[in-house]
């Protein structure tokens, strides 16, 4: 009887007190720009699935109703073309910091990061509604053709040290994080990660493995009595060595390089665009616009020895317009 | 009897309350969202924005009222209206921009195609010519970068001498290259020396870093000096010798600048002495801390101290 008359106090406002709104979402107009809809049980990734063909484009639904939550009851829209792919506003436009971490442990040295840290920032991010894409994504938005999530973030991974497998692989499984660990191939299977490793973790979905020269010798330094034949030689062998053991190795042609000491020149960046190479990373600190050129993209450095603040400073994901 | 119609009753209010109150909030958040099910909401969201010069965001707004309202004639006519308009503001922008770039003016080039992309931020021509620009200044960076690289150190002999191989050597030219990036940015001074510090604990015999970190404190001492702040001059003018760590040629240049603010803080005292003879000697003894060996500075306050 109770429960009889709790159901009907509820039900007549169109809720059940268990579940929510009572049906599934309704509809109220459809074109081929826009779903307007209530909210029933659905979530934003169910309406992603149902209206956008992709719960993983779920973002699109939560960025257009910023002011109106996706929950039961609520009206919302759904845009099924997409107007911003370049994340132009009227007051800036949107940036994408791209962050570079390197090795992993509790030795203190500026360059490793220790475990804790890391999952520090990682539930920072998930916290803060920072959503991690994969570098791949970053594709589409620096050719001015797909939008990104807004507050995107790109995690990359340098050099291929073997914490990378035990220490942070775990941690983004957890969250469910993609991230793009560059490798020197010299180093592989030579102190650094194991061929097993590389290959579980490409394996998992979440770890793209691209190139990061076969030496880590800087490729905009000429080298002590090297001539420019020489010079030029060896950027080859920097840029297409890493690109053929990885293919052979993991069977999927190599797309992103980073360049050792973030030292890039014209003949380096010649070299990567006649191997088919799409991206370019640096370690010039600032995020990245649609604008910005893809073979000097900007990357934050990760120091083990700086705060949640510093971390938090490197987070730029709007930039404002000056007028 | 009357005990079950009471239970029955509280029962009910019970219900009644529970009801009311599980669907408060839910009906309040529908009730608001319920607007955005009307087209005016839109329309004049719309105007609002169009009237603000938020063009963009006016015209999404146009078109999800001309989802909610199909064939409506003034929801049609508006978007075609903002819709020619910003056409003619983006060409016009565009036009300038172009005009701007030929003149060599990249940075008013670069604001022209900014705010074409946030009329329209579909503009190809707008977001090709920004990467264009993008690409050049990148470059630049990458040219002063690459220039560090090998005035600092960062060529394989240099570095074999200093002992670092592998991972060392990385972290090590990592760790300076933040440093060298940002030595004439406007970043936080106090952070840069923070970084400094760091970076030579770490490798104490970095000894272009601790110059590094001398000059800057020189350079803040300066400042504060100019802020009449002379305690923590002192303080910064310390920090710096011990940067140095024994370097004679640093320590004597240092030196010059201590005595160069006890001269300064001499002559204020002289000028100020017949008026204000306690300032004057405030003066003077503060002098006397930057350079306790100055014999002119000991004799007046001697001689202040005798009248």
């Amino acid at each position: 009887m109770l429960c009889m008359l709790i159901n009907v106090g509820c039900s007549s406002h169109g809720f059940h007190l268990m579940g929510g709104y009572a049906g599934s979402s309704q509809v109220i107009a459809k074109d081929s720009e826009f779903v307007v809809l209530r909210v029933g049980r659905e979530n934003a990734r169910t309406l992603a699935k149902r209206f956008l063909g992709d719960e993983g484009r779920y973002w699109v639904i939560e960025d257009a109703n910023e002011s109106r939550p996706v929950k039961p009851g609520n009206v919302i829209i759904i845009p099924l073309q997409s107007t911003n792919p370049t994340g132009f506003g009227y007051d800036g436009y949107q940036t994408v910091p791209i962050l570079c971490y390197h090795r992993f442990g509790n030795r203190g040295d500026r360059l490793e990061v220790s475990p804790e840290q890391f999952r520090a920032q990682m539930k920072y991010l998930q916290e803060n509604d920072y959503r991690v894409v994969p570098l791949a994504d970053l594709l589409g938005f620096l050719r001015g053709e797909r939008a990104l999530p807004k507050r995107s973030v790109v995690l990359t991974i340098d050099d291929g040290h073997r914490s990378i497998y035990k220490e942070a692989f775990p941690i983004l499984k957890e969250f469910g994080y993609p991230a793009t660990v560059f490798v020197y191939s010299d180093y592989m299977n030579n102190g650094g990660l194991k061929t097993a490793e590389v290959a579980a973790m490409a394996k998992s979905g979440l770890i793209s493995i691209q190139p990061h020269s076969k030496t880590h010798g800087n490729l905009a330094v000429r080298q002590h009595g090297e001539d420019r034949q020489h010079y030029r030689r060896r950027i080859r062998r920097e840029v297409t060595h890493p690109i053929t053991k990885l293919t052979q190795q993991l069977g999927q042609k190599s797309r992103f390089y980073a360049y050792p000491f973030g030292d890039a020149n014209d003949q380096v960046i010649d070299e990567l665009q006649a191997n088919g190479l799409l991206l370019g990373l640096t370690v010039q600190p600032r995020a990245n616009a649609a604008f910005s050129y893809p073979y000097l993209l900007h990357r934050t450095m990760i120091f083990g020895d700086r705060d949640m603040d510093a971390f938090k400073s490197g987070l730029v994901t709007y930039k404002p317009r000056k007028k | 009897m009357v005990s079950i119609r009471l239970l029955f009753l509280s029962v009910f209010v019970a219900a009644i309350l529970i009801g009311s109150g599980c669907a408060h909030d839910k009906r309040r958040d529908g009730r608001a969202s319920a607007a955005y099910a009307d087209p005016s909401t839109w329309m004049s969201a719309a105007e609002t924005h169009q009237r603000r010069g938020d063009l963009q965001q006016a015209l999404f707004e146009y078109r999800v009222a001309r989802t909610l309202v199909k064939q409506d004639t003034d929801i049609d006519n508006a978007i075609r209206r903002l819709e020619k308009h910003i056409t003619e503001q983006t060409e016009q922008l565009t036009k300038r921009g172009k005009g701007a770039m030929r003149q060599g003016k990249t940075s008013k080039a670069g604001r022209l195609y900014l705010e074409t992309l946030s009329l329209d931020p579909n503009h190809k021509d707008a977001l090709a010519a920004l990467r264009k620009l993008d690409e050049e200044s990148s470059k630049r960076a990458m040219e002063r970068k690459v220039a560090l690289s090998k005035r600092n150190g960062t060529g394989r002999g240099r570095r074999q001498k200093k002992g670092l191989q592998g991972y060392e050597e990385e972290a090590y030219t990592y760790s300076r290259q933040a440093i060298l990036q940002t030595e004439n940015g406007p970043g936080n001074v106090r952070e840069f020396i923070k970084e400094l510090e760091k970076h030579i604990q770490k490798y104490p015999h970095d000894l272009a870093l601790r110059r590094l970190l001398s000059k800057t404190h020189v350079k803040q001492a300066k400042k504060t000096y100019q802020a009449e702040k002379y305690d923590r001059t002192l303080n910064y003018l310390e920090k710096a010798e011990r940067a140095v760590n024994g370097d004679k040629t640093k320590i004597n240049a240092i030196a010059r600048v201590r005595k160069e603010f006890a001269k300064a803080l001499y002559i204020k005292g002289v000028r100020s002495s017949r008026e204000e003879p306690e300032q004057a000697l405030r003066y003077w003894k503060q002098a006397l801390k930057f350079d306790p060996e100055d014999k002119r500075i000991r004799l007046r306050i001697q001689n202040m101290q005798r009248m």
